[in-house]
């Protein structure tokens, strides 16, 4: 590879390139490009480079459409099942729908369930605040908010490495881990952030902590963690688990 | 007459559809797709292949047909035509490769090269040249994914992908960017 055209990486002659292909360029413009074309050579490379992404992309776009298309012609072909067999599928589904119902009934331990009834993801920063600097960081928000935490946890976990006393970090990747129901990790992250009696975080590191602890069945940890809280919620997380006793 | 101006808008309806696929237009793709897999699929049965081939050769074939109206190397003059030419495509490729398992697999390219003009060398290089990236765009995270196929695929603009992801149309812009340039990484250091 021509380690010249690697000139040509950046931001502006990428929209370049990209406004000749997709013909947004006005007549001078395009005159100019096929001049520099014609002349510079490590111009052609970046921009053959530019054109073979793009056609990679197009034609992974359309194998990943292709097999959805091809799905839904096995769906319709599997839909001629014979009718006993449908009424067997149905029959056997029907206990398992029972059974697990039984199950989910009676099996939820009252932890899990004052933990389920009162964990929310924190809504998270608002992504249109990020700069070049924290871009990464902002990427990951973009990701949690969509609720694909374990995405987000594999962008933040490298800024961590690099900058651990960030208390952002810790917070956010405590709430994604306890959202992605890996407990311990939360436990962690949160800890971490609780240390910090100065973070804007502390009140609701502290929060999410003691539900961490309420989900691994450690409601009198979780209860330490609480008193040190002055939120109304977590007062009120407090009251709770004191009435469980 | 009539045959004439019927003629006429038999013409009219390939250009459209050509065009359409030229955009990735997804209803024409999946209709072309749904309504000629069952004649390429009892080909390879009959000719001692598997469900299984079939959904693959066919789908090979479908890209290949794509690739080459996209670069007009087909002028499609009705939609039969461009039913015929990817049966045709596909029926090749499993001819191909039914002859592959006896000679050297070199004779595999055949099929594509037969409507394309580039030397077989060149051709060969550029093809694996486009699987490493797309190798490598599978290896990007869900998010660059979406945002590469809508600004490339779906050809939409910056406004319209900041609108569906709920984003800064800035932020999309460089969001892309920085896409680009992971993915430009990951193909680098992928062997051929």
């Amino acid at each position: 590879m021509n380690t010249n055209s690697e000139s040509y990486n950046n931001e502006e002659t990428h929209q370049w390139i990209d406004g000749y292909f997709q013909k947004n360029l006005t007549p001078e413009e395009v005159e100019r490009f096929e001049e520099k074309l014609q002349q510079d050579p490590d111009f052609r490379e970046a921009v053959n480079n530019h054109k073979l992404l793009i056609e990679g992309i197009e034609e992974h776009s359309l194998k990943t459409l292709l097999d959805d298309f091809h799905e839904e012609l096995d769906e319709t072909h599997s839909a001629k099942k014979p009718l006993y067999a449908r009424f067997a599928i149905a029959a056997s589904l029907m206990v398992l729908i029972g059974v697990s119902a039984f199950f989910v009934i009676f099996d939820q331990s009252p932890n899990e369930k004052l933990f389920a009834d009162n964990f929310k993801p924190d809504p998270g920063l608002p992504t249109t605040m990020s700069t070049t600097s924290n871009y990464v960081f902002f990427e990951g928000m973009v990701s949690y908010k969509r609720e694909n935490y374990k995405e987000a946890i594999a962008q933040w976990e490298p800024l961590f490495a690099e900058d651990p006393a960030n208390d952002t970090l810790t917070y956010f990747l405590g709430v994604a881990h306890l959202a992605n129901k890996e407990i311990l990790k939360a436990e962690n992250y949160l800890t971490i952030t609780e240390m910090q009696h100065q973070s804007i975080f502390y009140e609701e590191a502290l929060y999410y902590l003691a539900l961490a602890q309420i989900k691994s069945d450690k409601p009198k940890e979780a209860e330490k963690t609480l008193e040190k809280a002055t939120l109304p919620k977590s007062r009120e997380l407090l009251r709770e688990l004191k009435t469980m006793e | 007459m009539q045959t004439k101006s019927t003629g006429r808008i038999i013409e009219l309806n390939a250009t459209k559809k050509v065009a359409l696929i030229k955009q990735n237009d997804g209803a024409t793709l999946k209709q072309l797709y749904k309504t000629n897999f069952a004649q390429v699929k009892m080909y390879v049965i009959k000719n001692n292949g598997s469900e299984q081939e079939a959904k693959d050769i066919y789908q090979e074939a479908f890209i290949a047909m794509w690739r080459n109206i996209k670069e007009d190397k087909f002028e499609a003059e009705s939609e039969t035509a461009v039913n015929g030419y990817l049966f045709q495509i596909a029926k090749n490729k499993w001819l191909d490769h039914l002859r592959s398992a006896k000679y050297k697999k070199t004779t595999s390219l055949s099929a594509e090269m037969e409507s394309r003009e580039m030397d077989p060398e060149n051709e060969e290089m550029h093809l694996k040249n486009i699987q490493n990236v797309m190798r490598s765009v599978a290896q990007l995270g869900e998010q660059c994914q979406r945002l590469l196929k809508l600004f490339y695929f779906e050809k939409k603009s910056y406004r319209a992908i900041a609108e569906i992801l709920e984003l800064d149309e800035a932020y999309a812009r460089t969001a892309k960017y920085r896409c680009i340039e992971k993915l430009r990484k990951i193909a680098q250091i992928n062997p051929q």
